[in-house]
């Protein structure tokens, strides 16, 4: 039975959760308490599988009560249910949240994204459990983090500019689609596309959101030159994918919608490595040097050392944080799409075709010959004959 | 040279920050002044005694702070000999205005060369600055409305300019200064008879000196509330004293109504030895209307950073009205469920057989609802989505009476409520760092007032408690602190007492507590006008007093009294 942890400060909060969730006693063990101390003291006796808490509070705010819980039990999911309506307080507590859910909202919104999240958090295998569901923040470039700033600080930056740049950067692009699909800026997981997630942040929300992953990275020093050098790789490769994605979708003449879909698949397909290289910094590293011109295939190397590749801890964490499914599956299945069991044209073809081309002919960080294109797979779409028009579109406008 | 006695209290007790480098631009001495008002001067100027400003300030212009970059530009140009002098207008706070400061160097040729540096605040010339320049636009847009105002516009714009020429030169012909004049000067003897009508009265009343002169001032054919005006004079001539008049409405050229600002000093009259009275004022219309804009303003900011907290004080309760009613909603399926099955325990008369197997489905139907469950929970449920509508109500009157448009006449109000509004309208702002206590007096009378203004009064007080009371809560133990909150009425007035547990104000902030643009909070927290506005209102509009006590450490109080007023300066609705 699933363990949860309610925490508000308003007991009449509690109480009326209490009672529309009576109905889920025979699934889900329930616990209500009114303060960050009382639910430390309950977690000692016994970890609970998710934490839904309250934002301000008295003594220990929601924010700080979820950061000692992911010190302490890394596997718990870490949910926000706040009627704050301010942005900024909703932002401090950006590096220990997978979930922001705003008051008022009926129980069964809550349950749905306590099932959501539930069906991630015990679909993966136990370790990658315990090594993801913990994890603040990945690897963020510096020199993006940058760009954005000066950006943000000219009189009304262009939507289109601030995505250019943010579409670089893995790890904040991620946080502000986590952000977007929370119910504080409308329906939640309805936002799939970057660029409406900035539109939707506003250039002043997207400064923030930059400020506190630059924070962050200052503070827990993993801005040090082998993580910075691999953030960068991964965030240009990931631009390269994420451009010629969304060139092939059009060629295919796809909706604006499903073209930022496979634009935004693109930047996202590679958060895996990131989170692997955030995880386990010293044996990821020394893995990619050792791989390097060995033709091994490096999803393989991965399961072998860590238990999972980085097609399943990219799905897995991107996944825990909300962000939409198809985009999910589109960029996380970037290795092994026929596994999505699709039978026709998506984004994940798209970016499948555009990652392992790429891949192929620039000099990205592992050198393994696991590039090769599924043209089975391409087959069962019914896009074989695509293959060297998507190749073309790939490569066109490639920096030399 | 400075550690002479004498030019040492000379410099100690100059009126302006004074700081004096040698020819390296490294720091050798900062005066009292400027020691004293380092909370200021620090933000923009920390000097060190031995180091160099030139450093400093590149240092600062680096990071991006352009009033750096210029200081040190002109200080560099000033030590290496380039230039003899250097002022810069700067503003301290990041971004949005806090306080404005004047820098002016100037080099020292003596004792081997260095500079004198002086710093002066010039906040309230900026806010004036601020006002002209809006009551400008308002001039502007005026013109394009009106002809009328065009030709006034014209007019007062040729007045300034002869005004700004005749004071640049000396010994003029006086009576040509004094009929340049915007004021309104008028000189009565002592029978309020009019002996001089000039400077801006001819313009302000539409009155010739010729119908004036001569006249008694009351026959003179202007419309102003004579009552005040003559009272005053009367007054001033009687006990030999100067008397100001503040609100004296009249009716303008153009037919408007409009404020008069008259001050009247007595004045020996050169015909007799009798004492008669000097009356200057100004048409102020415009200078109340932008003073009121300007509170008006501070009040919409007030409200928009209680936008955020009054959002989450109606979240909260709409969160468990929700619930509540969801629950009740599927508590009731679950009775009708178990109704059904008693009618037809009821209904039918069936065997005895079938009469058990009813009560066993009976059982299994109460069982099913959790019928001990509902019939505890259901009263319960429907009583706090009442108490949570109530809480909702309560917060959207307050709203209401907080954001009351305010009106031209003072109202006889209830300021026990007053403050119950606005004690919950910024109930986010304090619930989470202090408790409330109230002792409001029952039979306290109701006192003629601006509502809205008061209500102003009360949420800045109240949000600053709850500031200082969190910034304490910072350095000492995390416990909730106290904002005690009393009414009691005095012979004459009533005073309302606002106490807090914060940090109290420190020495060298207390006398600029009151003044424009200060503030000890960090950026986005106050624009530093909240009390200066308060001050403004209880003093100007209502003829009050607001004061403070304050300790270190233990907290401060503020007090406010209003007078009950003698029923004839307030109207009564």
């Amino acid at each position: 039975m699933r363990r949860i942890l309610f925490v508000d400060d308003e007991p009449r909060v509690l109480q009326g959760l209490a009672r529309t969730m009576r109905n889920l006693r025979d699934v889900w063990q329930m616990d209500y308490v009114d303060s960050g101390e009382k639910a430390l003291a309950l977690f000692d006796q016994s970890p609970y599988d998710a934490i839904v808490s309250d934002m301000r509070m008295p003594v220990m705010t929601g924010a700080e009560l979820l950061r000692k819980v992911c010190d302490l039990y890394p596997q718990t999911l870490r949910v926000i249910l706040s009627g704050q309506s301010d942005k900024q307080a909703i932002l401090k507590s950006l590096e220990c949240t997978h979930r922001y859910h705003a008051k008022p909202c009926d129980a069964e919104s809550i349950v749905q994204v306590l099932n959501d999240a539930f069906e991630t958090l015990f679909s993966g295998a136990t370790i990658l459990r315990a090594k993801l569901t913990g994890l603040r923040n990945l690897p963020y470039r510096m020199d993006t983090g940058t760009h954005i700033k000066n950006l943000c600080s000219t009189e009304s930056p262009a939507p289109a500019d601030l995505t250019k740049i943010v579409a670089q950067d893995v790890a904040l692009s991620i946080r502000l689609l986590q952000l977007a699909n929370s119910s504080f800026f409308g329906p939640p997981g309805t936002v799939a596309d970057i660029s409406s997630a900035v539109m939707l942040l506003g250039a002043d929300g997207v400064s923030q959101v930059n400020e506190i992953v630059q924070q962050r990275q200052l503070e827990d020093g993993s801005c040090t030159p082998p993580t910075q050098d691999f953030a960068q790789n991964i965030g240009e490769h990931s631009y390269k994918v994420a451009l010629a994605a969304a060139r092939i979708a059009r060629a295919e003449n796809c909706s604006d919608a499903s073209v930022g879909e496979a634009f935004t698949a693109g930047i996202l397909h590679d958060a895996g490595r990131l989170a692997l290289m955030a995880c386990e910094p010293t044996s990821y590293e020394q893995m990619l040097i050792e791989c390097k011109g060995t033709g091994w295939d490096i999803e393989q190397v991965e399961r072998h050392l860590f238990g999972f590749d980085h097609g399943d801890a990219g799905r897995y964490l991107l996944s825990l944080l909300g962000i939409s499914k198809s985009v999910v599956d589109a960029a996380t299945f970037h290795h092994r799409p026929r596994e999505l069991n699709a039978s026709e044209f998506s984004a994940a073809a798209a970016v499948h075709v555009a990652d392992s081309t790429l891949r192929g002919i620039t000099n990205f960080i592992d050198c393994a010959n696991d590039h090769s294109i599924d043209v089975d797979y391409l087959e069962h779409i019914g896009c074989a004959d695509r293959l060297s028009l998507w190749q073309q579109k790939t490569i066109e406008e490639l920096p030399v | 040279m400075l550690h002479d006695p004498f030019i040492e209290k000379t410099f100690n007790s100059l009126p302006v920050q004074v700081a004096v480098f040698d020819a390296a631009g490294c720091l050798l001495k900062v005066n009292r002044l400027w020691e004293a008002t380092a909370l200021f001067t620090n933000e923009f100027t920390p000097f060190k005694v031995g180091t160099s400003c030139l450093e400093h300030f590149r240092l600062k212009a680096l990071e991006g702070n352009e009033y750096a970059a210029r200081a040190y530009g002109g200080l560099s140009d000033l030590f290496a000999g380039r230039t003899e002098q250097f002022c810069l207008e700067y503003c301290v706070g990041d971004g949005s205005v806090t306080a404005w400061f004047l820098m002016e160097a100037a080099k020292l040729h003596e004792q081997g060369g260095g500079a004198v540096v002086t710093c002066t605040n010039i906040s309230s010339q900026k806010r004036y600055e601020l006002q002209v320049e809006r009551a400008k636009q308002e001039a502007l847009a005026a013109r394009d409305e009106l002809n009328e105002a065009n030709i006034q516009t014209g007019i007062a714009i040729e007045i300034a300019n002869e005004l700004n020429a005749t004071l640049h030169l000396e010994n003029r012909n006086k009576n040509l200064i004094l009929s340049t004049l915007p004021s309104v000067l008028i000189i009565v003897d002592h029978n309020l008879v009019v002996t001089e009508w000039t400077g801006g009265s001819e313009q302000v009343f539409g009155v010739p000196a010729a119908e004036a002169v001569g006249r008694k001032l009351t026959d003179v054919a202007i419309t102003v509330s004579w009552a005040e005006l003559a009272n005053a004079v009367t007054r001033c001539i009687a006990n030999a004293q100067t008397v100001r008049l503040d609100d004296c409405r009249f009716r303008r050229v153009n037919g408007t109504d409009g404020i008069l600002g008259i001050t009247c000093a007595p004045m020996p009259l050169a015909s007799s030895d009798d004492v008669g009275a000097l009356l200057v004022g100004a048409d102020i219309t415009q200078r109340r209307a932008l003073e009121g804009q300007l509170a008006h303003s501070q009040k919409l900011e007030g409200i928009g950073q209680l936008a955020a907290g009054i959002a989450h004080e109606i979240n909260t309760p709409s969160q468990y009205i929700g619930d509540n009613v969801r629950f009740v909603q599927q508590g009731l399926k679950s009775i009708c469920d178990v109704i059904s099955v008693i009618r037809e325990f009821t209904d039918n008369h069936n065997s005895q057989q079938a009469q058990e197997l009813l009560k066993e489905r009976l059982y299994e139907a109460m069982r099913t609802a959790d019928i001990d469950f509902l019939m505890e929970e259901l009263p319960l449920a429907i009583d706090q989505t009442l108490d949570g509508i109530a809480h909702v109500n309560r917060i959207v009157r307050a709203m209401k009476d907080f954001s009351h448009p305010g009106s031209d006449h003072k109202v006889c109000s209830d300021l026990n409520r007053l403050l119950d509004s606005t004690i919950t309208v910024t109930r986010n702002e304090w619930k989470y760092v202090a408790d409330i206590e109230t002792f409001f007096d029952p039979n306290l009378p109701d006192v003629p007032c601006f509502p809205g203004d008061m209500n102003q009064v009360f949420l800045n007080v109240i949000v600053n408690a709850a500031h200082a009371i969190a910034d304490a809560n910072k350095s000492r133990s995390r416990e909730k602190g106290k904002i005690t909150i009393s009414t009691k009425q005095t012979d004459v007035s009533v005073l309302v007492t606002i106490q807090d547990t914060g940090t109290g104000i420190p020495p060298n902030a207390r006398a600029h507590v009151f003044d424009p643009f200060f503030t000890t909070k960090e950026v986005g927290r106050g624009t530093g006008q909240g009390l200066s506005i308060s001050h403004n209102i209880i003093k100007v509009r209502h003829g009050g007093k607001i004061w403070f006590e304050t300790e270190c450490g233990v907290g401060t109080t503020f007090i406010i009294e209003l007078p009950l007023g003698d029923g004839h300066s307030e109207e009564r609705k």
